[in-house]
C-alpha cells in the first residue's frame, strides 16, 4: 500500500524559516515611518532647549507665525490640558511650562509647509531663559543640600535588597567603584510620526514605537480627548532597543494635526534623535564581596547610583533590576543591596536592552574576577562553584523555577572552541582587518597581547512587580480560493525582533495551515504590551497560540458537526480535512493571554517579583595593542538558555545583535555630556561598532524549556547585552593587567592604567544619599 | 537650510567667474552639505564644479612627476592599481577614510579643503571662535579630539588623511582664480587659525585647488601611513602619521613625517626630519625624533594620550621604512 505523500508545511516551530517583512526590508522596499506620506501633509519641527536647567522668563512666537508657510506655533500656552506623560510617573509637560530640566527638552513645535520653512520658524521663535546652574552629578543631586529639580524631590526611586544578614563578615573582602557610561540606543531609523486628524474631532496617529496602547493613553490624556478617539497604527518601526518606550513626538504631532486641521508629519534627522530619546542610564556602583577561604560566596554589598535625567520615564523599573538583579547569577546568603535612581539636568534616561541588569553585570562581573585573584582560584572555576542551580533563591528571596542551567552554561561557554591563535609578527603584505589597528595600519603585530575572560549575567522576562502584563490575539481562519489562510492581529510591535516571524510560525503549526498573514498592528484590538522585557514571544507568542488552539477546537467541533474525519495535526503536517465546508463562516477568536502574577516590591525586596530569569554566559577574547591601547574583538562565543528556539537563525541573529550593543558599550559607545550638554549627537562622533570591530560569535543554543512559556521559549533578546560587555573589558584586563573599573573603556586608559574615581566616598551597601565627597 | 542659488557650469573660466563674485564652491558635497544643514555654513551662491571636464583624473608626465586634478573622486585614486605602485601611501591613506560611499562621491579638492571636526565649531548654537565668537570651547570643555601642539586661539585638528600623506610627498598645488594660476606647497594650503585669520586655509577669495602635483623625486622614496581610529573603519584619526625617507644602504635620507589629528595643520617640523637624515631609523632615532616633532605640546584637559600615541606611531611609522 503506497500513501500519497502530502505537501510538508514549511516555516513551522523550531525551523529557521524566512520572515515575512525580511524581504522588503534587504531589498529598501519596506515602508519605515519616516517615509510615510499624504496628501497636503503638513511638516512638524521641535524648538528644544539649549538650557540644561532654567526658566522660561517669555516665548514670543509672533514673528514665527509671521513667517509664510507656516500654519502652526504652539507652546505650553496652546496646550489644550495641563496634564503630564511619563511611561511610570507622569512628571513631564508635552511642551515645557516656565522652567526646562534637561538641554534638549521640547519648548515650542511648529507646522509649516515643507521641513526648511518649519525650521526657519523654529529659529524665529524668540525664549528668553534665566538660566539657572544645572545639576549634572546624580550623586550631588541626591544631597540634601541639592536644588530640588521637581516638587516631590530628586529621588525619582530608592530600591533596598536585604536578604540574609547583611552585616554578614567573610574571610576574604573585595570593594570597588565601578562606572557605567550613558549608552544611545541608536536605531537606524529615526523617530517619525505622522498624525492625520479624524472627522469627530480624533486623530490618527501612524508612529514607529513599541508600544501603540501605552502611546495611546498617553497621548490622548496630553489631548485632552477620550481614548476612543484616537487611533494608533504601528508604522514601520527601524530599531528601537529601548528607545521608542516612551512618547517622542507622538503628542507634538497630534497637537499640530488637531490645531492645523491638515495631516502631520515629524521625521527625527540623527541630531534630534539623540536629544529626542531616553538613553541608558550612566551609573555608580560600588561594590564589596566577601567569601569564605574555599570560594563560596558569603556576601554582595552594594550601593548603586542611577542617573535618569530631568525625567522620570521608567527609571523606577530600571532601578528596581539593577537591585534585584545586583549579585548576579549565584547563590548568595546574605545581601544588601540598595539602589537610588536621580533625578539631574542631564538628558533623561530610561528604557535600553538590558534594563538596569547591564550596569549591575558590568561591575559584579568584574568583582568575581577580582574576587577570584583575591582567592587564587581560577574565575571560571568560582563562577561555577557558585552558579545558581534550579530551586535556588536569588537575593530577593525568589526562587528560580523552571530552571536555572548556570553552571551548565558557564561550563559548555568556556568549552566553546577558541578563535584561532594570534598572527604574531608580520612582515609583508597582511590582512590588516585581523589586527588590532585595523586598516589603519596601526599595528602589524607589535605591542599585541591575547586576552581571554568569561562573564556571566541574568535578567528577568517579562514585566515585574505585580504589573497586569498581558497580550491580546485574534486570530481568524478563513477560506480564500479554496485554501486556508490564518489572518492574525497583534498590537506587538514588530521592532526588527521578528515577532511577526514568531507569529507566523506559532500559527502554522498550530493550525495546520501554510498560509499566515499577519496583520498590521494596531489599537483596534487589546494592548500586547511593549516590544520590550524580552517578553514578546512569552506573551504575545502565548496569545496567538491560545487563539490558534480555540479556532483549532472550533474547527474540530465544527468537523465533528459535519460528521467529517477529525484529525488534529501533527506537528509539521498540513491540516487534514476539506475545509471548504468548515469555514464558512470564518472562525475567530480574541484571546487575552496573561503570564503568572507577581508580587509587589515591599520595603526589602523579599518577594518573587519576577515571572521568570533569563541566563548567558559570555567568553569574549581580545587581543590589545597595549603601547597604543587599541583593542581588537578577536571573538565573542556564548551559550545562552533561550528555552526553545522558535526560530533558531532569528535567535542567533538577536544573539549576534546584541552581542555588537554589549561590544559597543565596552569599547567605544558614550554620550558625552559636559554639563548637561551633549558634545556627540551624530553619528561622526558617537561611535558605533561597524562590521570590521564586530568578531565572529560562536553561538551555542541551550534548550532548557519553560513550562508557562508557549513551547517553552524563553525570551532572547536582552542576555546577549547583559554579559557580554562585562567578559570583553575582563579579556582586556587580562590581557593589560589594568584595572579598566569603567565602561566604555578607552585606548587612554589602557595606556595610562587610569581608574575611575566620582569623587565621593561611599559604603557599598549604604544608602547612596549618604555618600561623602572625598 | 536657507535658501542659495545654484549654478552648474561647464567651463572652468565660468566657475572662476562665479568664484571672484563671491559664491561657494561646491564639489562632492560630502562636507559643505552637513555644514549648510547644520547651520554652520550659509552659502548665498553655490557653484557646483563637478561638470567642469579636465580637472577630473590623474596622470604621470616622465620627469615631472604626477599630477591629479582636483575633482578626481578619492575612490579613484585608491583603487588605481597603477598610482598604488607609484605612490603606495595615498592608497594607504585612503582606504581607511571615510566610507566607501564617501570615497565615491567626494574629491581630492574637497578633501584637502574640509573644514575641521571639532565639536563645538560644528554646533551652530555655540559661538566659537573660529566662527567670529570670543573664544575656544574646548579649552576648558571636552577636548578628547582636540590639538595638542601648533593651537593658537582655535584648537581644532586637520581631519585630512590624504594631506598628511601629501605633504609626505612634497606635493605642491596649483590654484586658479580669473586672475590666472598659482603654485604652491600643499603644506602652504594648510594654516593654523590666529589673530584676524579665522580660517584653515590659505586660499584667497575666488580661488579654487586645480590640481595636486607630486615631484618625481617623492616617487622614489618609501612612504607609509598609520591611522589611529576608535574604532576599525569610518572614523577620523585620534592620531596619523605619514612618514616617507630614501633608503640608501640602511640609511635615510630625505625624511618626511608629517602627523594628523594632533595640530590645527598636518604637523611638520623640519628639526625632526634634519635628525634622522643619515640614520638607521633604530628605535632611538625614531623616538628622539618624535620627541621634537612633539616638542612643546601642550595637551587639553583630556587629549594627553595624542602625545604619547603621537610618538609610538611616529617611532613605528619610521620603523616600518626602515624594515
Amino acid at each position: 500500500m503506497t500513501v500519497a505523500a502530502r505537501p510538508r508545511l514549511r516555516g513551522v516551530v523550531g525551523e529557521s524559516a524566512p520572515r515575512s517583512d525580511a524581504p522588503p526590508k534587504t531589498q529598501g522596499a519596506f515602508a519605515y515611518a519616516s517615509d510615510l506620506a499624504r496628501e497636503g501633509m503638513l511638516h512638524g519641527a521641535t524648538l528644544r532647549s539649549p538650557h540644561p536647567r532654567a526658566r522660561i522668563a517669555r516665548i514670543d512666537v509672533e514673528a514665527a507665525r509671521a513667517l509664510p508657510g507656516v500654519a502652526a506655533v504652539l507652546t505650553a500656552a496652546d496646550l489644550p490640558t495641563k496634564v503630564k506623560f511619563g511611561l511610570m510617573k507622569l512628571d513631564q509637560l508635552p511642551l515645557a511650562d516656565g522652567r526646562v530640566r534637561y538641554a534638549g527638552e521640547p519648548v515650542a513645535i511648529v507646522a509649516a509647509e515643507d521641513p526648511e520653512r518649519a525650521r526657519e520658524a523654529v529659529r524665529a521663535v524668540r525664549v528668553e531663559y534665566e538660566v539657572l546652574p544645572a545639576v549634572t552629578d546624580p550623586v550631588a543631586a541626591l544631597h540634601p543640600d541639592a536644588p530640588r529639580l521637581h516638587d516631590d524631590g530628586n529621588v525619582i526611586e530608592d530600591v533596598r535588597v536585604v536578604h540574609g544578614d547583611p552585616d554578614a563578615r567573610a574571610d576574604v573582602v573585595v570593594e570597588d567603584e565601578y562606572e557605567v557610561a550613558m549608552q544611545d540606543q541608536a536605531p537606524l531609523g529615526p523617530e517619525a510620526g505622522l498624525a492625520i486628524p479624524d472627522p469627530d474631532g480624533g486623530v490618527t496617529l501612524h508612529v514607529a514605537t513599541q508600544w501603540l496602547h501605552e502611546d495611546l493613553r498617553q497621548i490622548a490624556a496630553c489631548l485632552g480627548l477620550p481614548e476612543r478617539k484616537v487611533r494608533l497604527v504601528l508604522a514601520g518601526v527601524g530599531g528601537a532597543f529601548g528607545a521608542r518606550e516612551d512618547v517622542t513626538l507622538q503628542i507634538h504631532v497630534c497637537l499640530l494635526a488637531l490645531a492645523t486641521r491638515r495631516p502631520v508629519r515629524i521625521v527625527y534627522g540623527r541630531e534630534e534623535s539623540f536629544h529626542g530619546h531616553v538613553h541608558r542610564h550612566a551609573a555608580r556602583l560600588w561594590y564589596a564581596h566577601g567569601a569564605t577561604r574555599d570560594g563560596d560566596l558569603v556576601f554582595v554589598r552594594a550601593s548603586i547610583v542611577l542617573d535618569g535625567g530631568g525625567y522620570a520615564s521608567s527609571s523606577s523599573a530600571v532601578v528596581a533590576n539593577a537591585a534585584c538583579f545586583g549579585a548576579g547569577p549565584y547563590r548568595v546568603p546574605n545581601a544588601l543591596i540598595h539602589a537610588v535612581g536621580a533625578y539631574t539636568n542631564n538628558p533623561p534616561a530610561g528604557a535600553m536592552r538590558g534594563f538596569g541588569a547591564v550596569q549591575s553585570c558590568f561591575a559584579y562581573e568584574a568583582q568575581m574576577d577580582r574576587l577570584a585573584a583575591a582567592l587564587g582560584m581560577d574565575p571560571v572555576a568560582l563562577r561555577g562553584r557558585n552558579a545558581l542551580r534550579d530551586g535556588d533563591r536569588i537575593v530577593t528571596g525568589q526562587a528560580v523555577e523552571g530552571s536555572a542551567p548556570v553552571a551548565d552554561l558557564i561550563r559548555r561557554c568556556a568549552a566553546l572552541p577558541p578563535p584561532a591563535p594570534p598572527p604574531g609578527l608580520i612582515a609583508g603584505e597582511v590582512d590588516l582587518t585581523a589586527l588590532p589597528g585595523g586598516v589603519g595600519n596601526v599595528t602589524r603585530g607589535e605591542g599585541v597581547r591575547r586576552g581571554t575572560a568569561l562573564a556571566v549575567g541574568f535578567k528577568n522576562a517579562c514585566y515585574s512587580h505585580a504589573f497586569d502584563d498581558f497580550s491580546t490575539a485574534r486570530v481568524r481562519l478563513v477560506r480564500e480560493r479554496g485554501e486556508p489562510v490564518a489572518y492574525v492581529l497583534t498590537a506587538a510591535a514588530e521592532v526588527g525582533q521578528g515577532i511577526v516571524g514568531v507569529c507566523e510560525q506559532i500559527a502554522r503549526t498550530e493550525l495546520g495551515v501554510q498560509r499566515v498573514v499577519v496583520e498590521t498592528p494596531d489599537t483596534s484590538i487589546g494592548s500586547a504590551g511593549s516590544s520590550s522585557a524580552s517578553r514578546q514571544t512569552w506573551m504575545t507568542g502565548g496569545a496567538v497560540l491560545a487563539a490558534c488552539r480555540e479556532v483549532k477546537a472550533e474547527l474540530a467541533r465544527r468537523a465533528e458537526a459535519h460528521d467529517r474525519v477529525r484529525r488534529t495535526p501533527r506537528d509539521g503536517e498540513p491540516v487534514d480535512v476539506d475545509l471548504a465546508p468548515l469555514l464558512d463562516p470564518p472562525i475567530e477568536r480574541t484571546v487575552t493571554h496573561r503570564h503568572r502574577p507577581t508580587e509587589p516590591r515591599d520595603a526589602t525586596t523579599q518577594n518573587a517579583g519576577h515571572v521568570a530569569f533569563l541566563f548567558a554566559a559570555h567568553r569574549a577574547t581580545v587581543d590589545v595593542d597595549v603601547e597604543t591601547g587599541i583593542v581588537k574583538v578577536v571573538q565573542v562565543a556564548t551559550s545562552q538558555d533561550v528555552g526553545k528556539a522558535i526560530n533558531p537563525l532569528a535567535v542567533v541573529g538577536q544573539l549576534e545583535g546584541g552581542i555588537a550593543q554589549g561590544l559597543g558599550l565596552a569599547v567605544m559607545e558614550e554620550v558625552r555630556l559636559q554639563g548637561g550638554l551633549m558634545r556627540n549627537a551624530s553619528f561622526t562622533d558617537y561611535l558605533l561598532p561597524t562590521t570590521l570591530d564586530m568578531p565572529p560569535v560562536v553561538c551555542d543554543l541551550v534548550e532548557h524549556p519553560h513550562p508557562d512559556a508557549p513551547y517553552g521559549a524563553k525570551g532572547v533578546g536582552e542576555p546577549p547585552t547583559i554579559s557580554s560587555t562585562p567578559a570583553i573589558v575582563a579579556a582586556i584586563r587580562a590581557a593589560t593587567g589594568r584595572e579598566l573599573n569603567r565602561v566604555p573603556v578607552r585606548p587612554d586608559d589602557i595606556v595610562f592604567g587610569t581608574a575611575a574615581r566620582s569623587g565621593w566616598r561611599m559604603r557599598p551597601g549604604a544608602d547612596p544619599r549618604t555618600a561623602v565627597r572625598m | 537650510m536657507s535658501l542659495f542659488s545654484y549654478t552648474k557650469p561647464r567651463a572652468l573660466s565660468e566657475a572662476l567667474r562665479l568664484l571672484r563674485g563671491g559664491a561657494t564652491a561646491l564639489a562632492g558635497g560630502t562636507d559643505l552639505v552637513t555644514l549648510v544643514r547644520h547651520g554652520v555654513a550659509r552659502p548665498e551662491r553655490l557653484v557646483d564644479l563637478t561638470g567642469i571636464e579636465g580637472l577630473r583624473g590623474w596622470s604621470r608626465e616622465k620627469g615631472k612627476g604626477i599630477r591629479i586634478g582636483a575633482l578626481t573622486p578619492l575612490a579613484d585614486l585608491e583603487t588605481s592599481a597603477q598610482l598604488a605602485k607609484l605612490l603606495p601611501i595615498v592608497r594607504e591613506s585612503l582606504r581607511d577614510a571615510a566610507t566607501p560611499q564617501i570615497r565615491n562621491v567626494g574629491t581630492v579638492g574637497g578633501n584637502l579643503l574640509q573644514r575641521n571636526r571639532c565639536w563645538y565649531f560644528r554646533d551652530e548654537g555655540v559661538p566659537c571662535w573660529l566662527k567670529g565668537g570670543t573664544r575656544c570651547f574646548a579649552v576648558d570643555g571636552e577636548s578628547r579630539y582636540h590639538a595638542v601642539v601648533g593651537a593658537h586661539e582655535c584648537w581644532m585638528v586637520s581631519p585630512s588623511d590624504l594631506a598628511p600623506a601629501l605633504i609626505a610627498c612634497d606635493a605642491e598645488i596649483e590654484v586658479a582664480s580669473s586672475l590666472g594660476r598659482r603654485r604652491m606647497k600643499l603644506a602652504d594650503l594648510f594654516v593654523a587659525p590666529q589673530g584676524k585669520r579665522r580660517r584653515e586655509h590659505a586660499l584667497r577669495e575666488g580661488e579654487l585647488v586645480a590640481a595636486v602635483r607630486v615631484p618625481e623625486g617623492a616617487l622614489e622614496r618609501r612612504g607609509t601611513y598609520l591611522k589611529a581610529m576608535e574604532r576599525k573603519a569610518w572614523s577620523f584619526a585620534i592620531v596619523s602619521v605619514a612618514a616617507s625617507a630614501r633608503i640608501r644602504e640602511g640609511r635615510a635620507r630625505d625624511v618626511r613625517v608629517v602627523l594628523g589629528g594632533v595640530a590645527p595643520v598636518p604637523w611638520r617640523v623640519a628639526a625632526a626630519e634634519k635628525q634622522l637624515e643619515g640614520t638607521a631609523l633604530d628605535d632611538n632615532a625614531c623616538l628622539a625624533a618624535a620627541d621634537t616633532l612633539l616638542d612643546g605640546a601642550t595637551p587639553l584637559r583630556d587629549n594627553g594620550y595624542k602625545v604619547t600615541l603621537a610618538r609610538e606611531l611616529v617611532r613605528r611609522a619610521l620603523r616600518s621604512l626602515a624594515g
